[in-house]
């Protein structure tokens, strides 16, 4: 009985998103940049429109609807992988979805946002192009895709009906693509209202970096073991541990591993690592150090142009403690953080300072599971081999190391 | 997806069959499973002492708080993405993620086992354990608020319809009937016991007549609670009278059968956690890899409006080894493979 049941709910389901799907697009409108007597050729998978901020400006005032615009608040890489443009839109909280929250969940509402495409020093992009998809389970894709291109003052304006969030990827010759979602739903906020999601039509900045001076850079994937408990070098030139470690000969930087090591519980292969204590310190020589930041997630280059001149920390320090069901400590340079560092600093015959940059765009350590006085590293390194320079900016194809780029152990950025 | 909740309790009893083959193996053993195909190998592992050298998990569909107990989040904010929305403003005492901890004292009582938490945790130290995980993974990604059952699955573009999978199995376990949710269950979960149940400071409890903090309950149906109530339970009473569906009995008994608690956990207990296949698991450190981060060479073979260039749920079989190859020199590598 209960199985007829299921297939009857299963079978009214799919005759019901079936007959959803193909229905007139009342709730469909498509709105991108273009007035409403030019729907009829909205459908179109394609759409173009160069006054697309215009339009926006004149419909708000056409609706009496205040111009709104938002700097992103956060970045933050949310659920995935993707970076959420979030803004501070000052909406009241709602611990409980309200029914008409509940029914843009269910079944869609309009949302419309401008976006202000502007390059890393502010100045709007135009002629960027803005390509993505509302999300609608309700709408065959061809109804929510959009391809338009920014105006004279970089702005490009976004509306359809959806059901939380919309997509979107911005691209320009001669700079990185950036890739965004925004949440027309804001879980926790009174957001639905009149069949909108809120605020309505925020104009947000949504910044696209410029290719500045890309150069050829040292750049490298290493992966290997170091003794536990005592200072070990690193040579990025070398691509290795410096001796009697390795065969490096000039220290970049040092690595000291420390652990409490947990016993092996018996009928265990291996240690219970959930009940750990582990740090390491990662000191850099004479003048030299490291500046922690966050990664631009949005962007294919995902790191400042260059080095910073000074504010180089010449010790980092990172640290896990937890017992089994507890997180107390966990410091480490997670997946969105990146280092600058600056090391073989010396003075010139001529008095000056030299010194090299480079930055680490992947750093995890841990303990070596096998052997227990031992310690595991994975390090993504860039280092810019003239001395003083501190422009960071990668090529992408010309790694000094000269590699095969097949092989696996060679970063290639962007 | 509507059969995911089945096909996870099916791994539990699948488990067992491989163990013997596997086992009279010779030399160093490495395994491999992807998606839900983690939860025979773990519970092989876990339950059934399958020897293993090395295990590789890929998009692995099993809540993290099974391996890894510090990723379980019983905060009813709205952050909580794996506690149903209608439950926000309930005490996380009454949720049935949490019934267990009534029985936790004891040594005997069977409910005390009805959690996910630390449920595959001898895993790691049995192998040497490897969780692939992707931060692109669209079926193990969670929505921001309760998903709805059909949310995300565009019915002409095959790539969205397991959109949101893993997050839908989990908060809509209980829900099959006060949502209608064709992916639900009809056991325990998220589901309510009535339809109106309010909470009070002070209560006189229907089933003691002990006064104190607890739930009013009115049946269905009921007009304007909560006049019409027909029950009330202290919150101290909840682990025998839960304001969860109670459903089904045998969950409410101190004895319960191994097989019926595996299937207690997939039908009606909900995770707190993201999945190991969406997530950087702790505990297993640099073994944490993440295959939406894996260099990619020759660039992706998708770059989709909805999905954009992210590397999905099958990515491991469905793209191309042009564009993917980076990840199978990796596993050639971590598992000495050459």
């Amino acid at each position: 009985m209960k199985k007829v049941l299921y297939a009857a709910v299963v079978t009214f389901f799919l005759v019901l998103l079936f007959l959803l799907s193909r229905r007139p697009e009342k709730q469909a409108e498509f709105n991108i940049g273009i007035p409403k007597n030019k729907s009829s050729e909205q459908s179109s998978s394609i759409i173009r429109n160069q006054n697309a901020a215009e339009t926006a400006d004149k419909k708000r005032k056409q609706e009496g609807i205040p111009s709104y615009v938002y700097k992103a608040s956060r970045l933050n890489i949310g659920s995935g992988g993707v970076t959420v443009l979030e803004i501070d839109h000052g909406l009241p909280k709602q611990l409980v979805d309200t029914p008409e929250m509940r029914r843009g969940v269910d079944y869609g509402l309009f949302g419309a946002i401008t976006l202000y495409v502007v390059d890393s020093t502010g100045a709007p992009v135009p002629r960027a192009t803005v390509r993505g998809a509302f999300f609608n389970q309700w709408l065959p894709k061809d109804k929510r895709r959009f391809e338009i291109e920014t105006d004279a003052d970089g702005t490009v304006s976004l509306e359809n009906n959806n059901t939380g969030f919309v997509n979107f990827t911005v691209e320009k010759k001669a700079y990185y693509v950036s890739v965004f979602r925004y949440w027309f739903l804001k879980n926790g906020y009174d957001c639905a209202k009149d069949g909108r999601w809120l605020p309505w039509n925020p104009t947000v900045d949504v910044v696209l970096k410029e290719k500045r001076t890309p150069i050829p850079l040292y750049t490298k994937t290493v992966e290997k073991t170091f003794p536990k408990e005592g200072a070990v070098g690193f040579d990025c030139l070398e691509k290795d541990f410096v001796a009697p470690f390795g065969m490096g000969k000039t220290a970049d930087f040092t690595f000291k591993y420390e652990s409490v090591r947990p016993p092996v519980r018996a009928g265990m292969k291996y240690p219970d690592f959930s009940c750990f204590t582990n740090s390491l310190v990662l000191s850099g020589m004479e003048g030299g150090g490291f500046i922690t930041k966050q990664k631009d997630s949005f962007s294919q280059f995902v790191a400042d142009y260059e080095a910073p001149k000074d504010g180089y920390m010449p010790v980092l320090d990172y640290e896990m403690k937890r017992t089994t069901d507890k997180i107390f400590v966990d410091r480490k340079l997670g997946e969105g953080g990146y280092l600058f560092f600056r090391s073989r600093v010396r003075r010139t015959v001529g008095g000056s300072e030299e010194a090299h940059y480079g930055k680490i765009y992947r750093f995890v350590f841990g303990e070596s599971l096998r052997e227990t006085n031992s310690a595991t590293l994975k390090i993504s390194y860039y280092f810019n081999p003239t001395p003083n320079d501190r422009n960071l900016e990668f090529d992408g194809t010309n790694n000094l190391f000269k590699p095969d780029w097949k092989d696996t152990n060679w970063p290639k950025e962007p | 997806m509507a059969g995911q909740v089945s096909v996870n309790y099916e791994n539990f009893r699948i488990a067992p069959c491989c163990i013997d083959y596997v086992n009279s193996l010779s030399g160093e053993k490495i395994l491999m499973a992807h998606s839900l195909g983690n939860m025979v190998v773990s519970s092989a592992i876990a339950d059934w002492g399958m020897n293993v050298g090395k295990y590789f998990m890929f998009n692995a569909a099993v809540a993290a708080e099974a391996f890894d107990a510090s990723q379980w989040v019983d905060s009813s904010s709205v952050n909580n993405l794996l506690v149903h929305y209608q439950w926000r403003d309930y005490t996380n005492v009454s949720w049935s993620a949490k019934f267990h901890e009534f029985f936790s004292g004891g040594t005997t009582d069977d409910r005390r086992s009805l959690t996910w938490k630390n449920r595959l945790s001898s895993v790691p130290a049995s192998a040497e354990l490897y969780n692939y995980y992707s931060s692109g993974d669209e079926v193990l990604e969670l929505f921001s608020d309760t998903p709805s059952s059909t949310q995300g699955m565009e019915f002409w573009d095959s790539l969205t319809w397991g959109w949101f999978a893993w997050h839908k199995q989990e908060v809509h376990k209980g829900r099959f009937d006060q949502d209608v949710t064709p992916d639900g269950t009809s056991w325990a979960g998220w589901g309510l016991a009535r339809n109106y149940i309010y909470q009070e400071p002070a209560v006189t409890s229907s089933w003691s007549g002990a006064v104190g903090p607890g739930f009013m309950i009115t049946p269905n149906g009921a007009v304007l609670p909560p006049a019409v109530q027909t029950e009330s339970v202290l919150l101290s009473e909840l682990g025998e009278h839960p304001v969860f569906l109670r459903s089904p009995a045998s969950m409410f008994a101190n004895s319960i059968p191994v097989t019926l608690q595996n299937e207690l956990l997939a039908r009606g207990i909900p995770a707190l956690s993201g999945p190991v296949g969406f997530n950087n698991v702790p505990n297993l450190a640099d073994n944490n890899i993440n295959m939406n981060s894996i260099d990619r060479p020759n660039g992706w073979g998708r770059n989709d409006d909805d999905f954009q260039m992210r590397w999905l749920h099958g990515d491991l079989k469905d793209m191309a080894l042009f564009y993917n190859f980076k990840l199978f020199e990796d596993i050639v590598i971590k598992g000495d493979l050459k």
